[in-house]
């Protein structure tokens, strides 16, 4: 069953002929998992924000996006608002800026659970609990009662996977969800969302630039290079015989990882 | 795609598009300087002597005669505004003049402070300056020293003080915290030498924003006390005093106030635009929601 | 947050310490005797000895400026040296006037500028948007009492619907004609008020509308309007704050200014009649009750803020947030209670 087809879809900027993105298509089946890599400025997170409706105002969709069976580039923003959460959500690369800073971490779970399951009282606060069990989260009183500033990084993107999860989405869209955070934290984070797309039965669109980290939880792979695909397969068939030049790119910066011993950078947190 | 997701690297654009002249440089340069102008060549030249009641029209219409009218002794209003033009740069210089100074010392002293204490009562002493607005700075300074150009000039200087050694504070602190500061620091510079090299090179752009805006508060503020009597004592001409005489005599002779209202919004504004105009030539990106 | 509310009084109580002896102090660098010029030139040595007694002046410094603090916490202000009378008394007669009309400025103000700031912000690619900020932008540049005089002409001489100025001699005993009376001076201040905050609106509500967390809750399947509501008005809500306080703060600077204008007898009259006299008491009063008003505005401004923003609460001790437009000077009448400067 085909959750999201996407069909020569292109993005540009209103009044600009220079298109972002171009002759974007793929689709997407209920369980699958795909990939989207490519370096910053490649069109990938704006082609993940397209999925949902949510391009700002000065970015302009052609093509077709059908998102379970909602034509998302001529829908109203009422139909979109019906769809975006109960189909497909998203989760965000920087977690302290995706979060509201000054709304306690519970209630901004329960926002989603209200709004698509109609949970409120005891039964919200019952599953706002088990949300954050589910996404290993210690003491849940004490985080659901926690501002975002005062959880870490790694705990902030759990907060925001929870928050994807009270929607129970078909697809979840993830955009760099590990790029913001310390390297041992990332590892968690990619076997939580694994493990979660899996007993959800979800589909993942995961995005990111850096090959290790998709080749561990996607089978499909599309490789994007200023604005287009360039390449399409199977994540495992990419790595042995990558066609293009930019895969190969991205498969001997991956080696580099792998074989410099040590990752002298550390990565400024805020 | 980077920039759609995470924080914006804000200095970016900064290369590319430097040095462009940009429209609201062009405008604000061009109303400062009819002004400037105007003030200047009143030295050379004005249409009566401002002391000349004339023909004794009084609270004349203007005329091929008189430009903008004649106040209620018959005097020439637009040779008034050509000398009140100058005092208002006067002020404006000096007061802007005396702002910088003092906030650019105290600003920097408090940044270079080595203790926490010295900075902080820095930032406390700058809080009760900021409560001292220019208005309240002038009352206090002509209960002192008189009404006169200097003291209109020490009170807006002293109380605009207070933002740019805020400002200056706030920004050098940023550059003695960076790397290459620290090791400049390292290598045995001496503090003056970091300030001179380092610290005003980098953030005179900002500073210098901050001035044109505070000469343009000056301005206002010279009119307001000239209004109140609180400026430069006649026979001074003063656009602040022009509007005061006209006050009076508004139903009769309504150019005589709009005529100075409206140079004072010009030359204010021709700063305000002058403060853009830089702003957005050393740092475009501050202009994108624009 | 206990702990913050008690160094952040502590600090108010300092600053106010500094205020008052930088006013009280700069005011005795004036040469000349007040007794002398009170008792009149055929007074004996007696005589201009007690009313140096009267006066206080009789001893050091450091002591009249104790006395001076002292006394205001009973209400005693001292005696103007113009009119022998008690300054509390008097001030209390103008804050009647003033605070009414400082008060409704800043209200009326505050009505103006939230829709049109919203309008500036969220219209702001569209003629309508634009239109406000431009006409704002020419409003910061115009000098207050000059709004002033141009309101008398068209709507107190040209078609008189209001009186040019005055204040009725029994203050509020005919609420109607004071009321008239003030109609002209608080349109006038409001109207150089709002031009200032519709641009400092704008700037905060820009700011929020291109929050990542806005898109985070449209991405869960809020509405764009009920992402606004549910995040946006509360995020806003902390800029806004320090906007409101300096513009409260503003309001009664400018009712200084604006009460000449009008000859309205309130504070800012007597201020200024005080400076022409030197009147040493009246200046020293009046120039610190308006500095510790400013002063406590924003504290309480600080306050609030940690109310709602939860991350000011550890950080520094003035930390205020504002509005990136707030960081220059806005040369608003010339005249305002500048702004603190620092973002979290």
């Amino acid at each position: 069953m085909t959750l999201l087809t996407v069909e020569n879809m292109s993005i540009s900027l209103t009044g600009s002929g220079r298109p972002l993105t171009e002759g974007i298509s793929f689709s997407l089946g209920k369980g699958d998992r795909l990939g989207l890599i490519g370096e910053s400025g490649s069109g990938k997170s704006i082609t993940a924000l397209a999925l949902l409706g949510l391009l700002p105002g000065s970015m302009r969709v052609t093509g077709r996006i059908v998102l379970a069976g909602t034509e998302v580039t001529n829908s109203s923003e009422s139909e979109l608002v019906r769809i975006r959460g109960s189909k497909a959500t998203m989760v965000f690369q920087e977690p302290l800026s995706a979060l509201d800073p000054l709304m306690r971490v519970g209630r901004q779970i329960a926002g989603p659970l209200k709004l698509h399951r109609g949970l409120v009282g005891d039964a919200s606060q019952r599953e706002i609990r088990a949300l954050l069990h589910r996404v290993q989260l210690p003491e849940p009183g004490r985080i659901a009662a926690s501002f975002p500033h005062e959880l870490s990084g790694g705990q902030r993107q759990r907060i925001a996977i929870a928050m994807a999860l009270a929607c129970k989405p078909e697809i979840l869209i993830a955009d760099e969800p590990t790029t913001a955070l310390d390297v041992t934290v990332q590892g968690e984070i990619l076997s939580l969302l694994d493990e979660l797309v899996t007993e959800e039965g979800m589909s993942l669109i995961f995005i990111t630039h850096d090959l290790p980290v998709i080749s561990r939880v996607v089978r499909r792979l599309l490789v994007m290079q200023d604005g287009r695909i360039v390449e399409d397969g199977s994540t495992a068939g990419i790595i042995a015989s990558p066609q293009h030049a930019e895969t190969k790119k991205l498969i001997e910066a991956a080696r580099l990882v792998t074989v410099v011993p040590y990752v002298s950078e550390r990565r400024g947190a805020k | 795609m980077s920039g759609t997701t995470g924080g914006r690297p804000k200095e970016q654009a900064y290369e590319s598009s430097r040095l462009r002249v940009n429209s609201s440089l062009i405008i604000g340069g061009a109303l400062v300087s009819i002004i400037l102008a105007i003030a200047l060549v009143s030295f050379l030249w004005t249409p009566y002597d401002p002391s000349d009641t004339g023909e004794g029209i009084r609270l004349g219409a203007p005329s091929t005669a008189h430009w903008t009218g004649t106040d209620k002794l018959g005097r020439d209003l637009f040779t008034q505004l050509m000398i009140g033009a100058r005092l208002a740069f006067v002020v404006a210089i000096g007061s802007t003049a005396v702002a910088g100074i003092i906030g650019i010392t105290l600003g920097l002293l408090a940044a270079s402070a080595k203790t926490r204490i010295v900075d902080e009562s820095f930032t406390y002493f700058f809080d009760v300056l900021i409560a001292f607005p220019t208005i309240l700075m002038a009352m206090l300074v002509v209960t002192i020293r008189g009404a006169s150009i200097s003291s209109a000039i020490l009170a807006i200087g002293i109380s605009g003080s207070a933002i740019v050694s805020r400002l200056c504070r706030i920004s050098a602190t940023r550059i003695l915290g960076t790397d290459y500061v620290k090791a400049a620091i390292a290598c045995g510079t001496s503090r003056p030498a970091i300030v001179f090299r380092h610290v005003l090179p980098n953030i005179y752009p900002l500073l210098l924003v901050q001035l044109t805006l505070v000469a343009a508060g000056a301005i206002l503020a010279e009119a307001s006390l000239a209004y109140l009597g609180l400026g430069a004592p006649p026979p001074q001409a003063s656009w602040g005093r022009m509007l005061l005489e006209a006050q009076g005599s508004v139903m009769r002779a309504p150019w005589g106030a709009i005529v100075p209202g409206l140079t004072i919004v010009t030359i204010v504004m021709g700063f305000n635009f002058l403060g853009d105009g830089i702003r957005e030539l050393l740092d475009p990106e501050m202009r994108k929601d624009e | 947050m206990r702990r913050y509310m008690i160094r952040r009084m502590a600090l108010l109580t300092l600053s106010a310490l500094l205020a008052s002896s930088a006013v009280f102090f700069l005011l005795r660098t004036l040469p000349g005797d007040a007794a002398l010029s009170m008792a009149g030139l055929e007074a004996t040595p007696e005589q201009i000895q007690a009313t140096r007694q009267q006066l206080g002046t009789d001893k050091p410094l450091w002591i009249q400026y104790f006395r001076w603090i002292g006394g205001m916490f009973h209400g005693d202000f001292g005696i103007s040296y113009l009119s022998k009378l008690p300054v509390a008394a008097e001030i209390g007669r103008r804050l009647a006037v003033t605070l009414p009309l400082s008060l409704s400025a800043f209200c009326l103000a505050t009505l103006i500028s939230f829709p049109l700031g919203i309008i500036a912000a969220v219209r702001r690619k569209r003629p309508v948007g634009i239109g406000v900020s431009a006409v704002s932008s020419m409003g910061v540049a115009v000098p207050v009492f000059w709004v002033g005089i141009i309101l008398i002409w068209l709507f107190a001489l040209a078609v008189p619907i209001f009186p040019a100025g005055g204040f009725p001699l029994d203050g509020w005993a005919d609420p109607w004609a004071a009321v008239r009376s003030l109609v002209l001076p608080v349109v006038t201040i409001a109207i150089v008020m709002s031009s200032t905050l519709i641009r400092y609106i704008r700037s905060a509500i820009l700011d929020i509308l291109g929050q990542d967390y806005l898109r985070t809750a449209r991405s869960l399947g809020y509405s764009a309007r009920a992402a606004r509501w549910r995040h946006g008005v509360r995020n806003a809500a902390v800029p806004l704050v320090a906007i409101m306080s300096f513009e409260l703060s503003t309001s009664l600077l400018g009712a200084v200014v604006i009460e000449n204008v009008f000859a309205i007898p309130g504070l800012g009259a007597m201020l200024l009649s005080g400076v022409i006299n030197r009147d040493l008491p009246v200046v020293q009063d009046i120039v610190f009750l308006i500095t510790f008003f400013v002063l406590f505005i924003g504290f309480l401004a600080d306050i609030v803020q940690r109310i709602i923003d939860p991350r000011l609460r550890g950080g520094s001790i003035d930390q205020r947030v504002v509005p990136d437009a707030m960081s220059e000077e806005e040369p608003s009448m010339g005249l305002r209670a500048e702004s603190g400067r620092s973002k979290s």
